[in-house]
């Protein structure tokens, strides 16, 4: 889902960016009033933590391996804009250290994976989350998985990159795979966290 | 544990090191946005003298040609996909995604080179210069930072369970992974207080500079 240089239009990276950069705006903004000093290194940490999360595969099946994005799992944490923050670093990093995503094209995978994951899966997670916890974390992050699969198919689509229907089923039923892992592997490790330090999942919401 | 960190040659002291790193990321954005720009025909007749400006400035910074080739044949299996969507499904498929294969080449080889060039703490005091909300480059710099520790216990508590697993996998090792990364999370948690505790003791007070 890492979109690299090269692979978008300029009218697509503009517009992408354009959305995240508001989306940025807001967020330091809103994060720069409201918390306490205390919350930066758990969130330099907790961002540390997705980085390294994203690194373990999990071996599946027919030696296929599904791995973790985690950012539907840092929001129900730490709340939607610090993980808006905390995935949109990750996102950064990877494209300037690890030549995973790009540059220019940040704009367009801060979307797909902070925005429409971090963000968006968390509100998606809120609406069942009084009544069924576990299930509506898993309903969040493989829908958010899948929403922003389609929706980087639909910016590499538009810029001409890959053909439209096979690129769209293509990318389609790869995450539909994807996106049952990380639906799995977001409530084992919420399950597990509730058992051994259950004060981690009443932390502030920002 | 592994400690190769990323920006492995930036250390090195050559003409292109020294060279001031707002530079170096200026120029490297807008060779990535002039091969993002140029129309497919121009591509192929400017994408020839792109590479031999960037091999100049590799030969001139001293960084192993090995180093960049390895880091950036990451993109391979990103391109190959495309390329067999593109021709099997659209005319012109091949010619098209030649030129798609040229422009990110091209840009994953110029960033390669511009963290092989430059200290990840220099780009970030620069972005910091430029006005970068403060917030992200403190949480930036914290995942520079902690990002090999939490690697090597992350390693570690794999190694643990390989050791004492018989290393057997099936569908269980799918649950032991999950409460691995649990306790990594529980362990951030932790570290992030006493980091802060130690902060405060040295000073911190909520404002962060880079020094």
């Amino acid at each position: 889902m890492h979109i690299p240089d090269g692979f978008l239009s300029l009218p697509v990276i503009i517009s992408t960016s354009a959305v995240s950069a508001s989306l940025l705006y807001i967020s330091v903004k809103k994060l720069d009033k409201e918390i306490r000093p205390e919350r930066i290194p758990l969130m330099g940490l907790s961002a540390a933590f997705v980085f390294t999360a994203q690194l373990l595969s999990f071996p599946v099946f027919g030696g296929t391996s599904v791995h973790l994005t985690g950012a539907v799992l840092i929001s129900i944490l730490l709340g939607p804009l610090s993980g808006f923050l905390i995935t949109t670093s990750a996102v950064l990093l990877q494209a300037f250290l690890f030549q995973h995503g790009g540059i220019i094209t940040a704009g367009a995978n801060i979307m797909n994976i902070a925005v429409v994951q971090a963000v968006l899966g968390y509100y998606i997670f809120r609406i069942f989350s009084n009544k069924f916890y576990i299930s509506g974390a898993f309903i969040a992050a493989f829908s958010a998985v899948f929403i922003a699969a389609a929706i980087c198919a639909a910016e590499l689509i538009v810029s001409g990159t890959i053909p439209l229907k096979a690129g769209m089923i293509a990318m389609l039923s790869s995450h539909l795979f994807a996106g049952v892992g990380e639906g799995f592997i977001t409530v084992l490790i919420l399950g597990m966290i509730k058992k051994l330090k259950p004060g981690l999942l009443e932390l502030k919401k920002i | 544990m592994r400690h190769s960190f990323w920006d492995h040659f930036s250390g090195l002291d050559t003409p292109v090191h020294r060279l001031s790193p707002g530079v170096k990321i200026i120029f490297v954005i807008l060779l990535v946005l002039i091969l993002t720009i140029l129309p497919g025909d121009y591509i192929s007749f400017s994408a020839l003298p792109l590479l031999l400006l960037l091999i100049i400035i590799l030969i001139i910074s001293r960084v192993p040609v090995k180093h960049v080739v390895k880091r950036t044949l990451v993109i391979l299996p990103l391109i190959i996909p495309v390329i067999v969507l593109n021709s099997i499904f659209m005319e012109s498929g091949l010619s098209h995604s030649l030129i798609l294969s040229v422009r990110s080449f091209l840009s994953i080889f110029s960033l390669v080179l511009l963290v092989s060039v430059t200290r990840f703490s220099d780009i970030m005091k620069t972005l910091s210069r430029w006005h970068f909300p403060r917030i992200m480059i403190m949480i930036l710099s914290f995942m520079y930072r902690y990002f090999f520790l939490l690697t090597g216990e992350m390693e570690k508590m794999i190694r643990a369970v390989k050791l004492r697993s018989g290393g057997t996998g099936g569908p269980g090792i799918f649950k032991i992974y999950s409460q691995i990364l649990a306790i990594l999370f529980i362990k951030s948690y932790e570290r992030a207080e006493r980091v802060y505790h130690a902060m405060l003791m040295r000073g911190y007070d909520g404002n962060g500079g880079l020094q």
